[in-house]
């Protein structure tokens, strides 16, 4: 089955966590959700969820050089952005338990 | 921002991480991503790479193995819209130069008998030979690399060859053109009006446009990363600062080549040989005047030409004189100006590689030889 929707979703929620932890950049973004066991998230996948957040208000940017020497993009949550966040985690406990109680629950029953 | 403005940073990758950064700007450049969304990717993209690369964190971790799948996702928000308005952008420089150069010719055309703004007719050949048909090649290429792109073509020597040939082939039009033209005594002549107007018009509207786009977007009538082009501008100076030249052979080579050529002319003529620091102060004595002897000698050819052609020129007023010469002075100072800023730059450097040739105790040859033997060592 695609995967892919339903990691977008998800992913949208995650990465929000990640800067909702403190500011951040893409790289740094990438590495926490590659030792969450994220490990086939590339930067195609990451910059246009970082443009859809942004778009969203629920982030903001910041540019600044980086010590290798290119301008970096610094992300910020924003107070919507944690308002969109709770949601996510309400929404998000609320489809998993619903989703767990099917897809495992009955599967134990059997 | 200017086109390709990240090229800078791009030096500082190596092998995977430099080959998948190559494929993704290729991409871009095949699909005709716009310059200001290149730039800003781009920058995205090697700050990304770099630091995997300092970090030993595989490209493909960044990048992934499918990189044409990545490089879809990653210009995802790049729209067809977009693509339209980047096309419309080409066209914005030609419309310029239209309304600049139709408005002066119907300036000084004013006073002449029977003038009238709607009937006053131009011979645009010199501009459909110079202008379009470079215009026109150009256009051609990108179109074939857009259809090479869309059948997923993506080598870089196709790229380059298809432009370098179009290139070529528009210098072949414009000579051919020429000469029918001459040869032909052909005249495209039409109303000024008719060029000045539709041009004013394609500049209202596109202008427009733009800003209606950044309002829907940004909810800004002014570009919203101005913070970033400007801190841009300070990188692009500073990195240009920490640049080491004196170790890129390239640009050593071509002061060693210059160096070899002045000091075998002066052995022929049986004089001293040059060591590398009078040379380079020769170098900015001949820089010094040569903006200014050239933007004189070429003005000195364009009078001859009108002379020679029998045509003078002739001012109905003195106030029409003082405009004209105000002009060519305003286009005279641009070129020295922008032969000051390369001839800056080229100073700069060869304080740097004076200084590593003393360090060394080598003249420039004999430097540019120990670099390149080293450079051998190294791989």
């Amino acid at each position: 089955m695609d995967d892919t929707q339903l990691m977008k979703g998800i992913l949208e929620g995650c990465i929000l966590a990640v800067i909702a932890g403190g500011e951040t950049y893409g790289y740094e973004i990438l590495q926490v959700l590659s030792s969450a066991g994220f490990s086939d998230i590339q930067e195609g996948t990451l910059y246009p969820i970082l443009t859809r957040l942004e778009k969203k208000s629920c982030i903001v940017c910041r540019k600044e050089k980086s010590p290798l020497g290119p301008i970096r993009k610094y992300f910020t949550v924003t107070e919507e952005g944690l308002r969109q966040l709770e949601a996510f985690r309400e929404s998000y406990r609320l489809i998993t338990r619903n989703a767990k109680k099917i897809l495992f629950d009955t599967e134990e029953n059997l | 921002m200017k086109i390709g403005a990240y090229v800078i940073m791009k030096d500082k990758l190596r092998d995977t991480y430099l080959e998948k950064f190559e494929f993704v700007e290729l991409y871009g450049q095949q699909n005709l991503i716009s310059s200001k969304v290149m730039n800003e990717k781009m920058m995205d993209l090697i700050d990304m790479l770099l630091e995997a690369q300092e970090n030993g964190t595989p490209a493909e971790q960044i990048v992934g193995s499918d990189t044409l799948g990545f490089c879809k996702n990653y210009f995802a928000d790049f729209t067809a819209a977009d693509m339209l308005l980047s096309l419309a952008k080409g066209l914005v420089c030609p419309a310029w130069v239209l309304l600049i150069f139709e408005s002066l010719i119907l300036f000084f055309a004013r006073s002449e008998d029977g003038f009238g703004f709607f009937s006053f007719k131009d011979d645009i050949s010199p501009f459909l030979i110079g202008f379009f048909s470079p215009a026109l090649m150009s256009m051609i290429a990108n179109i074939i690399c857009f259809i090479m792109a869309k059948r997923g073509n993506y080598s870089k020597k196709t790229y380059s060859a298809v432009h370098i040939i179009f290139s070529v082939l528009s210098i072949v039009l414009i000579v051919v053109l020429l000469v029918c033209v001459l040869a032909l005594d052909i005249e495209v002549e039409i109303p000024c009006a008719a060029i000045l107007l539709p041009a004013a018009a394609y500049l209202l509207i596109y202008y427009g446009i733009v800003i209606i786009n950044r309002f829907v977007r940004y909810g800004t009538l002014k570009a919203p990363d101005s913070g970033y082009e400007t801190s841009f501008k300070a990188l692009v100076k500073d990195e240009m600062n920490k640049y080491d030249v004196t170790n890129d052979p390239d640009i050593v080579k071509t002061y060693a080549k210059r160096y070899c050529r002045v000091n075998k002319k002066r052995v022929r003529r049986g004089l001293e040989k040059l060591t590398t620091e009078e040379f380079f102060k020769k170098q900015n004595r001949d820089n010094k005047y040569a903006s200014w002897i050239g933007v004189i000698g070429g003005y000195g050819v364009f009078f001859c030409i009108i002379g020679v052609l029998g045509e003078g020129i002739e001012f109905e007023s003195s106030l029409d004189g003082v405009i004209f010469f105000a002009i060519l002075a305003v286009f005279a100072l641009l070129i020295v100006k922008l032969f000051r800023k390369t001839g800056s730059i080229a100073m700069g450097q060869q304080v740097k590689i004076l200084a590593a040739c003393s360090e060394k105790n080598l003249e420039l040859d004999k430097y540019y030889e120990a670099l390149l033997a080293e450079k051998a060592d190294t791989k």
